[in-house]
């Protein structure tokens, strides 16, 4: 083995990386991207700090306090913003609106809701709204408790009307809110994690969104990358290499270290961005965890493409198996989506693939807390990945420099 | 015949690199198939999603009885499973992972809840199951409120019963001996007719809260002010119509995102020939420059064409995909799919220098359209400002104009203004595609 070869050669792949500047497009500028772009689709992220809550359109045809009671707990919430306006459209615009992406619910108040409410004649409001967005739901959870509050009410004061009222008290309103307010029976929740009740949502936000894309744009450059492999074959330079005074265990050492580099880098940069204010995630208490993850993982992409290197005939099929393999792991292991809402065996596939145990690892460091202690059994499974990838890798080099 | 000839050229040219075109065609139905395992639908069925809940309960208080009746029933609700044990292990459990969530029930809570004493019920949620321990607290939140709506009525309208209750004869007065033994003891006891002052209270204070709650019951059915909702979603119209078939957006999506890739390696292939001079040969023939870039673009959108033609009938086959109410739809959504790709890489092609920076420049525009442009996620569930881009990208018109007709079955009669923009995008680039093609003749076409 000779040290300043395998430092050349990994001295070469990373200014070869480097000088080529579409590369830095692929290692740094996309993850964050599509990082961002992720965070906004998902609903987390508001860097610039502007109103982004969706509207939610309130026809109010009524105007008076019954509808002023109806909309008042829906006023100050973080997830859309009221506009009133005192005049309606056709459902059907309404409805475009929503398909638009322009509102996000819109309420239909009609002209005698305070008058019939008073009266406890039958009324019915019109809610259009989207299943499909949290917001939505929101907006129908928050109408569905004040309705809930409001029927109660009047389910007291018809009682309080009728001549066998079973002994009640004549009603009152403030009474009733007292009781509505202080309720006896309570529920209470709490995250039981590193930072309970913080609002953290690994699966929905941020704190998913930057792990999974640096996890994903390591593999798939260093999967992509595979066609170097594949054209240093055909162009012969391996074999120059192998008349030179490189062994094979240098070449394998070079190209594996090489490789190994430009994730641990890229690994670095990423996860530091995400850790700005600006997207603020933050990984755990466990330095040793995350660094052991992002060492293990790099390795075994490392070596992953070298296998791939060394079986495509072509960097074309090179390309296309790369790509394969990177989007299928991402699908299956949980990067796109959060493993809980698959199958159960899908979620062990998931867990048994690098990407979900990498994955996993950064939920379990973040939202747990957990250290390299309890994060054993994936980190091993991490470095089985990377053994096996490193050895069957070495074996094809060896074999293709050895010839 | 000349343009023919040159099609048929090309398309054996693409036809060469085989392999490429199987990864072209065995992704996109490899990505579908993982969705399918995910997500179901197609012959997978329904059952994938989201799996039985682990939920933890602890409410060691509790009758076995009850807790045996709240087990079977959350079980059998076919959204839960169910583990009664302690709250040490409960915690465990939660922290682990083991459990999405745990429902709390106070010690005596059965006791605190006769003598209406204050009872406070906990959910612990798991941080790494945030979909999951949501579910359980929205279900929870709800039944919660409703018990808390009917006990607000109630105090409000007979608020000496708490007074009463809250005494602290309120304990002796359920530990008496009128509350001995079983059920059907205190039953019988009640029913007999006992001279016993004591025991005619408590049946009397029984049995007005009996009719108290009855009176309660009754009006709490009847709500005056109910919510009519429509759904926009056609997820959330799924459970009143029919069933949505999830493949029907995720097939065209990914084969959109893939034809992209075939269509701008059939594009990028300008540059090889350039290289090989094949493309300056064909300049100096006969054949008129107009004709070498329009053989170009059409062979490149017939091979796309093709390609989402196998996908689609290997897509109906596996994963039953609609193809449309009509053929004449799918056929249209197609070509101008197709054609509006092909003359959009072309143009990418005319104006990159060189093979490298046309394959750095397309990949980077096609992951960016393919996330803004809806091919992963759909439009409706992204931010307006997000789609307001996407509307920039041909593939967002290429995906609203397959989900009209996969998705909403949709003739594309009815909405045609997708299709339009693909051809209009088509004409006007190639248009563009031929003026600068002829002016740089003497770079082989290219920049």
């Amino acid at each position: 083995m000779n040290p300043s070869v395998i430092m050349a050669l990994v001295r070469l792949r990373m200014l070869r990386v480097l000088r080529d500047r579409s590369n830095l497009v692929w290692l740094f500028v996309m993850p964050m991207a599509f990082s961002f772009l992720m965070g906004q689709m998902l609903g987390d992220w508001d860097p610039a700090g502007r109103d982004m809550r969706p509207l939610c359109l309130v026809y109010d045809l009524d105007g008076q306090a019954a509808a002023d009671a109806l909309v008042a707990p829906l006023l100050d919430n973080d997830k859309f913003r009221i506009v009133r306006r005192d005049t309606a459209v056709s459902e059907d615009r309404a409805l475009e609106l929503i398909e638009e992406q322009r509102i996000t619910a819109a309420l239909f108040i009609p002209a005698d809701y305070t008058t019939r409410v008073a009266r406890n004649e039958p009324v019915t409001l019109r809610l259009l709204y989207d299943s499909d967005r949290l917001s939505s739901q929101t907006v129908r959870t928050l109408l569905d408790e004040g309705l809930l509050k409001l029927n109660a009410k009047q389910a007291a004061l018809q009682i309080s009307r009728q001549p066998d009222n079973h002994g009640a008290l004549p009603f009152e309103s403030t009474r009733f809110d007292q009781r509505w307010n202080n309720p006896r029976v309570r529920l209470s929740s709490q995250t039981l994690g590193r930072l309970p009740d913080t609002g953290l949502k690994l699966t929905s936000s941020a704190q998913h969104v930057g792990p999974a894309y640096t996890i994903f744009f390591v593999m798939m450059f260093l999967m992509m990358s595979a066609k170097e492999l594949v054209a240093e074959r055909e162009d012969r330079t391996l074999s120059r290499l192998m008349v030179s005074r490189a062994t094979s265990l240098d070449i394998v050492l070079g190209f594996f270290l090489g490789g190994m580099l430009i994730g641990l880098v890229q690994a670095a940069v990423l996860l530091g961005l995400n850790s700005l204010p600006i997207f603020g995630v933050d990984y755990g208490d466990s330095p040793a965890a995350l660094i052991l993850t992002v060492v293990l993982f790099a390795g075994a992409c490392s070596a992953g493409s070298i296998l791939l290197g060394t079986t495509a005939r072509s960097g074309a099929q090179a390309d296309g198996l790369g790509l394969a393999v990177t989007l299928t792991m991402a699908a299956v292991g949980g990067l796109w989506w959060p493993l809980e809402i698959v199958p159960p065996f899908m979620q062990t596939i998931g867990h048994s693939l690098p990407t979900g145990q990498a994955i996993t690892i950064f939920h379990d460091m973040i939202g747990r807390g957990y250290g390299v202690a309890q994060l054993s059994g994936l980190l091993l499974g991490l470095a089985v990945w990377f053994v096996g990838a490193l050895v069957l890798g070495t074996w094809r080099l060896r074999g293709l420099v050895s010839r | 015949m000349q343009i023919l000839v040159m099609i048929a050229k090309d398309f054996r040219r693409a036809l060469a690199d085989r392999r490429a075109f199987v990864v072209n065609l065995a992704l996109p139905l490899l990505l579908t198939f993982i969705m399918g395992l995910s997500f179901g639908g197609g012959f997978f069925g329904n059952s994938a999603g989201i799996s039985a809940i682990p939920v933890a309960l602890v409410g060691q208080d509790l009758p076995l009885m009850l807790r045996e009746q709240l087990a079977q029933g959350l079980t059998e609700s076919g959204f839960f499973t169910v583990t009664w044990t302690d709250s040490l292990e409960a915690d465990a459990m939660v922290r682990r992972g083991d459990a999405a969530a745990a429902v709390v029930f106070p010690p005596d809570i059965l006791e605190k809840f006769f003598t209406l004493e204050e009872v406070e019920l906990q959910i612990w949620k798991d941080p790494g199951s945030s979909l999951k321990a949501g579910i359980v607290e929205q279900i929870i939140t709800r039944g919660v409120a409703q018990y808390q709506a009917g006990e607000a009525v109630y105090l409000t309208l007979w608020p000496e019963d708490r007074a009463r209750e809250g005494e602290a004869s309120a304990r002796e007065f359920w530990e008496s001996e009128a509350f001995a033994g079983s059920f059907a003891d205190v039953w019988q006891r009640f029913r007999r007719d006992s001279e016993d002052p004591a025991f005619r209270e408590a049946r009397q204070r029984l049995l007005q809260g009996m009719d108290r709650q009855t009176a309660l019951t009754q009006a709490l059915q009847v709500s005056p002010i109910t919510l009519s909702v429509q759904d926009k979603s056609p997820l959330g119209e799924f459970e009143k119509k029919q069933e949505i078939n999830l493949f029907n957006f995720f097939l065209p999506g990914f084969s959109v995102f893939f034809l992209m890739f075939s269509v701008a390696a059939g594009c990028r292939d300008l540059h090889r020939e350039r290289k090989a001079g094949t493309l300056q040969r064909q300049m100096l023939s006969p054949v008129r420059r107009v004709d070498i870039i329009v053989a170009r673009w059409l062979s490149i959108s017939l091979q796309g064409g093709f390609m989402l033609a196998v996908l689609f009938l290997v897509g109906w086959v596996l994963f039953r995909i609609n193809l449309g109410p009509d053929p004449l739809s799918l056929f249209l959504a197609v070509t101008a799919c197709c054609l509006a790709a092909t003359a959009v890489f072309l143009a990418l092609a005319l104006i990159s220098p060189t093979e490298k920076i046309m394959d750095n420049l397309t990949t980077v525009l096609i992951l960016v359209w393919s996330m803004v442009g809806g091919n992963f996620i759909p439009l409706e569930q992204m931010p307006g400002w997000v789609v307001a881009v996407g509307r920039f990208g041909f593939n967002y018109w290429a995906n609203i104009s397959f989900q009209n007709v996969m998705l909403e079955n949709r003739s594309v009669l009815e909405a045609p203004g997708p299709l339009l923009v693909m051809a209009g995008v088509a004409a006007v680039l190639m248009i563009i595609n031929i003026l600068v093609f002829r002016t740089r003749a003497g770079r082989g076409g290219l920049a």
